[in-house]
């Protein structure tokens, strides 16, 4: 009997698993519904395109044929509004039922709204999807001065933004430093010097109170808990996401911040998996339950999820992640869980190169690079060996570490 | 702008790679970030880049690809 698959979601997650679901099942159904107007883009390079250092084009990845080349029924601009477990259906915001053996949930999230006054007017961005950029892009070539909220890595996107548009800022933290769950005060400061080298001035213990409006609903001020206000008609806010699950709530689908799934991105229901960023997986690296927004991750766990949407038990998802930042002229990597962990070591070369591990019961399981990122395959091998390190920290954080510095057992650790 | 940061093989060897104008480039270029590549590929474009090795032979880099790093770079 053919056997019909549902993808939620067309990020690099559900498209990932549409393709390795074709190649693994050649007579299938499959189909892709996604709320957006447009097919599988370069998430990645949107704020590229938003700094107006890249056209439209080269974004997209797959156009519509792409899917009908396949023989993928790709939905756009279609919102599930509900999923039924038992009937083995979904249905769409037309009111359409989509039946399905399996059920893949790769819905992603949406930006968390700031809780503040204004924070809804004209002027105020948010930064996710093709759409988002296009807005921003638009805006900030018109404006004068900006405001960014999020000390995180979608924040100091949008921080580079408003510099290569020459657009002055302010770079408003809650904390001391950006990104202070994985960066030191003096690892951070690499970033701040960056971040003023372009007039976007990093503005400490800050955050928004709330947003002040022209009479036609433009932003014009941030005011922050201090009363401090600062000029803005344009602002960029990046403060998390909240991932899409509300239309499993009445499901039998066990969600926390996430779809939790084991470590065959299988949920509680045998025929219901999910993959991206909406996940909360096993993971195996790390020992305990984790989240990974990271592009490379996300793909991963579609292609796994669909091997083992066709058998269970095929393959399971292990994978160190990375993300990059390369607005600099020095590069930035994080890798693993750099905000986890019990344990850490840290080290500064020069103005520009900076590292730091973060350790779990002795292993390395994530860190921060800048400026020189050669380490890294010999961190990441380390931590996908569960090898027991944190005792040589002078070893790990010689400028030009080797594996073989280190006094290791003969059998990686399991 | 074609700073070459590492030399090429020909006919099939190791490719090198060239500093690209992002403006310049035609709709049908692929264009990845560094973390879109490959393991691979990520650590070959990467010794590339600071020299430590002279030339990239990976299956992921084909030529005309373009990588945003810190810079934008072209496959040769």
């Amino acid at each position: 009997m053919t056997q019909s698959y549902v993808i939620i979601g067309d990020g690099v997650a559900g498209s990932s698993a549409a393709e390795t679901l074709r190649e693994e099942e050649p007579d299938a159904d499959i189909t892709v519904i996604t709320d957006e107007g447009e097919a599988l883009y370069n998430r990645i390079l949107i704020k590229e395109f938003a700094k107006g250092k890249l056209p439209e084009a080269p974004i997209s990845i797959h156009d519509e044929s792409w899917y009908d080349e396949r023989d993928i029924d790709l939905r756009l601009n279609t919102l599930v509004v509900d999923v039924d477990v038992d009937g083995h259906t979904v249905e769409t915001h037309e009111g359409e039922e989509i039946a399905w053996d399996k059920l893949l949930l790769s819905m992603g999230g949406t930006p968390t709204q700031l809780p503040v006054d204004n924070s809804d007017a004209e002027g105020v961005h948010h930064f996710w999807t093709f759409q988002d950029a296009r807005s921003i892009k638009s805006h900030i070539e018109e404006a004068d001065s900006s405001v960014v909220v999020g000390a995180g890595l979608l924040g100091i996107d949008l921080a580079a933004i408003t510099a290569a548009q020459d657009v002055e800022g302010k770079y408003l933290m809650r904390g001391n430093r950006w990104w202070r769950y994985a960066l030191s005060k003096e690892g951070a400061e690499i970033i701040h010097d960056a971040l003023r080298e372009r007039d976007v001035e990093p503005v400490f213990d800050s955050g928004v109170d709330h947003f002040v409006t022209d009479d036609d609903g433009r932003v014009t001020t941030a005011v922050d808990p201090n009363g401090d206000e600062y000029d803005a008609d344009f602002v960029g806010i990046a403060i998390g996401l909240n991932f899409n699950t509300e239309i499993l709530q009445d499901t039998p689908i066990e969600t926390d911040t996430g779809i939790v799934v084991d470590e065959y991105m299988r949920t509680n229901h045998d025929d219901v998996f999910a993959a991206g960023d909406i996940t909360e997986f096993d993971d195996l690296i790390l020992g305990e339950r984790a989240q990974n927004g990271a592009w490379g991750s996300a793909k991963e766990q579609g292609s796994i999820a669909a091997q083992n949407m066709v058998d269970y038990g095929s393959e399971p998802f292990e994978w160190v992640s990375s993300y990059s930042i390369t607005h600099f002229d020095f590069p930035f990597l994080s890798f693993g869980h750099p905000t986890l962990g019990d344990d850490e070591a840290e080290a500064k070369y020069s103005d520009t190169e900076w590292r730091r591990l973060a350790f779990k019961d002795g292993r390395i399981v994530g860190g921060v690079l800048i400026g020189d990122l050669s380490p890294q395959t010999k961190y990441k091998q380390l931590m996908r060996e569960r090898r027991v390190v944190s005792d040589q920290k002078d070893v790990l954080m010689q400028q030009s570490f080797e594996i073989d510095d280190l006094e290791l057992e003969e059998t990686p650790a399991e | 702008m074609s700073r070459s940061v590492s030399n090429s093989g020909r006919h099939g060897g190791p490719r090198a790679l060239v500093e690209c104008d992002p403006t310049e480039l035609s709709a049908g270029d692929r264009v990845r970030d560094l973390d879109q590549l490959s393991a691979e590929a990520h650590r070959m474009f990467l010794d590339a880049v600071d020299g430590s090795t002279r030339g990239i032979a990976s299956s992921d880099l084909s030529p005309g690809d373009v990588i945003k790093f810190t810079e934008y770079y072209r496959v040769v």
